[in-house]
């Protein structure tokens, strides 16, 4: 046990410092999602040309191979650099699909998928929830069904982020509704230019439709996308998702500190309706003090785990005690940058640019519920950490 | 970086967590005869030889060497079976004494001759250094006792002599108001170090307070049925659990952190402390009061374990700097003009 930086690592974190010093692009995110999504392929595309794509990927698929240290460091930096967010439309095809193929997928989905993600030339979206499977996601119902070569695919699937301007899609579905709820599912490539998929955004309480319902009408699909064999789709999703509560989200703890001192300069110059400033009004500073606190403890967890993974210890059900963490300290954050606000949170228009601020507090509410609510991150640690019995 | 136990560290928390089990138990704490009684001397003795109070000293003063690493792992272990503080109290005189070259004194503390009690707060409309109407803890057979205020150090002769006791409402514990201006002062330093190491003891002892909370509620919920089902299987109940464990863990990683942050001296120790005191606080009081309210009618029950742990929070979180005392260092409220400068 120990805090010491190895000469490695600290000429490792020099070095992302370095580059990224110089290599952050210096222009706004935009906000129109095809738009958006170019700025998120570019840089993707300035990654992968300075050796710093798919940080979490094994050297063999082209990726750096870093220690979970080591990423912790990478995703560090990135944020004290103001580095494009991590979780933008390249995220899933990263951090998601990207990972199922390197675990579940044949040569052929191999070859053909990983150097796109990786060099910044396709972003995938996830097609796992529908209207009736969001928290309980093994009662997903829409069918694929096997005519010759193909899979025919009919329903719908809901909250997909970046749908509308994805290349590739992880679909799960069902193949055979005998085999009981985890039994008879398949996780496939969904190319979404295919015939028959329809997205449908879905406006939100931003103003923007970043989330979509897609719909699959006989869209057939080759059976050479399937991964992992049909009928295995649970165990392939589970690998997605195990990967998801453990280090995926490495990110957000990291920035979380960082956004913090941002609140902490923000109360330094906003005056509340009483004419003081908001720093020195002991109720805000002290909650301030007891946020910074808290995440000094998650950036400490987020230590401990990623020290136990690169001890070859498998991520356990750890990961949803930091999920559930980070995404209530966050929301804690944001409802307090709306109290030092006051009528200002009010001047928002249409989109981040017109009022950060107002925008992530009403992003703060979307984290705790996408990517398995808070109310599921405890039953998971209900179940598999405190070993309760179960109610489902 | 690693914030992984190694090998030694675990066999330091199996080795505590076994002498606890067989020599101190919760359970103890429901013996009336236990209770208003200081810690049995031979109890005591053991602790000393196995080095509970002399984790980080030099071997010249009979310590183990080791770092406050091992020092809060041990202290968790005491802080789960609501230990008796004057444990604490010894351990950080001990490492005071040594500190400012009174080995004679570290080595009586250490090897257990006698208990240390400790100065806690008299009331706030005073200078918080002031020795007038102080109370203290913990009495019963001490033959001195810590004041910690701040930076300022002090080690008290008590002399033997027989001290008033006064009510507590952590029964465990033996406790006095008194005017300690009266003692001899043999020990009298400013030294922030003390602070920090004893910050993170208090830390420890709170995180596992949290844990124990935690457990109590967790194993009740697995046996205790209602509406034909055990209690666990509700949300009403697992949720809050599920927020205790979080609350847990974050206590114990911000105590691991801390820990070699003071230890190797780095540039924000005084912060970390802080955040584990906060942290540690945090799980410690909202454990508790969880899990009273979850256990229903035997939580409120003198027999049972939920309040001693409660009790002893509330006794020992003000100790080397309260939750407020905390917050403002770590957010202070000239922050602005400081920056600014």
């Amino acid at each position: 046990m120990d805090l010491l930086e190895t000469p490695d690592d600290r000429a490792f974190r020099e070095q992302a410092r370095e580059w990224l010093m110089a290599s952050v692009p210096k222009r706004q995110r935009p906000s129109e999602p095809h738009a958006e999504k170019e700025f998120d392929l570019e840089w993707q595309r300035i990654q992968y040309e300075g050796g710093w794509a798919g940080v979490n990927w094994p050297k063999e698929y082209g990726g750096r191979g870093l220690t979970g240290v080591q990423m912790m460091v990478w995703l560090q930096e990135c944020s004290r650099a103001r580095a494009p967010f991590y979780l933008n439309r390249c995220f899933i095809g990263l951090y998601h699909g990207g990972p199922t193929l390197i675990v579940r997928g044949d040569d052929a989905q191999k070859s053909y998928h990983l150097p796109k993600i990786l060099r910044g030339e396709a972003t995938w979206c996830q097609g796992f929830s529908e209207p009736g499977a969001g928290s309980d996601l093994a009662a997903l119902r829409t069918r694929g069904e096997v005519d010759g070569d193909y899979l025919v695919i009919n329903g719908q699937k809901t909250w997909t982020s970046g749908a509308q301007v994805a290349d590739y899609q992880e679909l799960l579905i069902r193949t055979d509704p005998d085999k009981g709820r985890h039994g008879g599912l398949t996780w496939v490539i969904c190319d979404m230019k295919t015939p028959g998929v329809v997205v449908q955004p879905i406006k939100t309480m931003t103003g923007e439709a970043e989330v979509n319902n897609t719909f699959y009408d006989d869209v057939r699909i080759p059976l050479s996308n399937v991964v992992g064999g049909i009928g295995n789709g649970w165990s392939v999703a589970m690998s997605t998702l195990g990967f998801e509560r453990g280090t995926a989200f490495i990110g957000s703890q990291m920035s979380l500190s960082d956004k913090l001192e941002d609140v902490v300069a923000l109360a330094g110059r906003t005056r509340l309706a009483n004419g003081r400033l908001a720093i020195k009004d002991d109720e805000i500073r002290h909650k301030l003090a007891r946020l910074k606190a808290e995440t000094s403890a998650l950036k400490a967890m987020t230590l401990e785990s990623v020290s136990k993974a690169d001890k070859h210890d498998a991520p356990g059900a750890e990961g949803s005690i930091m999920r559930l963490l980070v995404t209530t300290l966050n929301k804690q954050l944001y409802r307090l940058v709306a109290e030092i606000l006051g009528p200002q949170l009010l001047d928002y228009g249409a989109d981040e640019n017109s009022n950060e601020w107002a925008y992530r507090y009403m992003w703060s509410m979307v984290h705790t519920i996408s990517g398995g609510t808070s109310q599921i991150q405890r039953e998971i640690i209900a179940d598999r950490i405190l070993g309760l019995p179960r109610a489902r | 970086m690693d914030l992984t136990l190694g090998e030694e560290q675990q066999s330091v928390i199996a080795g505590a967590a076994t002498f606890l089990a067989d020599c101190l138990p919760i359970s103890r704490l429901h013996d009336r005869s236990v209770l208003c009684r200081g810690l049995d001397p031979q109890i005591l003795k053991s602790v000393a030889e196995m080095g509970w109070l002399s984790v980080t000293l030099g071997e010249e003063v009979g310590g183990s060497s080791l770092s406050l690493v091992e020092e809060v792992l041990i202290f968790r272990e005491l802080g789960r079976v609501v230990g008796p503080m004057c444990l604490l109290a010894g351990a950080v005189a001990a490492r005071a004494a040594s500190a400012h070259g009174q080995s004679a004194l570290a080595t009586a503390i250490a090897s257990g001759e006698a208990p240390v009690a400790f100065v806690a707060r008299g009331d706030y409309d005073h200078d918080p250094e002031s020795l007038v109407c102080r109370r203290l803890y913990e009495v019963d057979g001490a033959r001195w006792a810590l004041a910690v205020d701040g930076d300022r150090v002090r080690i008290f002769n008590l002399g033997g002599r027989n001290l008033e006791r006064a009510d507590c409402l952590d029964k465990t514990t033996t406790a006095a108001i008194t005017d300690m201006s009266l003692f001899e002062v043999i020990l009298d330093v400013r030294d922030p170090s003390i602070r920090r190491a004893g910050g993170m003891l208090i830390s420890a002892m709170l995180a596992g307070l949290g844990e124990t909370a935690r457990d109590l509620i967790v194993e009740y919920a697995k046996i205790r049925t209602t509406f034909g089902k055990p209690i666990g299987a509700y949300q009403a109940v697992r949720h809050p659990c599920a927020d205790m464990e979080v609350r847990a863990a974050q206590a114990k990683c911000q105590l691991y952190y801390g820990a070699l942050a003071v230890e190797g001296a780095l540039p924000d120790q005084d912060f970390q402390v802080a955040a584990a005191k906060v942290v540690s606080c945090n799980s410690a009081f909202e454990n508790a009061w969880d899990s009273i309210q979850l256990h229903g009618g035997i939580g409120i029950t003198d027999d049972y374990h939920t309040h001693l742990v409660l009790k002893r929070a509330h006794l020992i979180a003000p100790w080397f700097g309260d939750v407020h005392e905390h917050l403002d260092e770590i957010v202070p409220s000239d922050i602005v003009t400081r920056e600014a400068a």
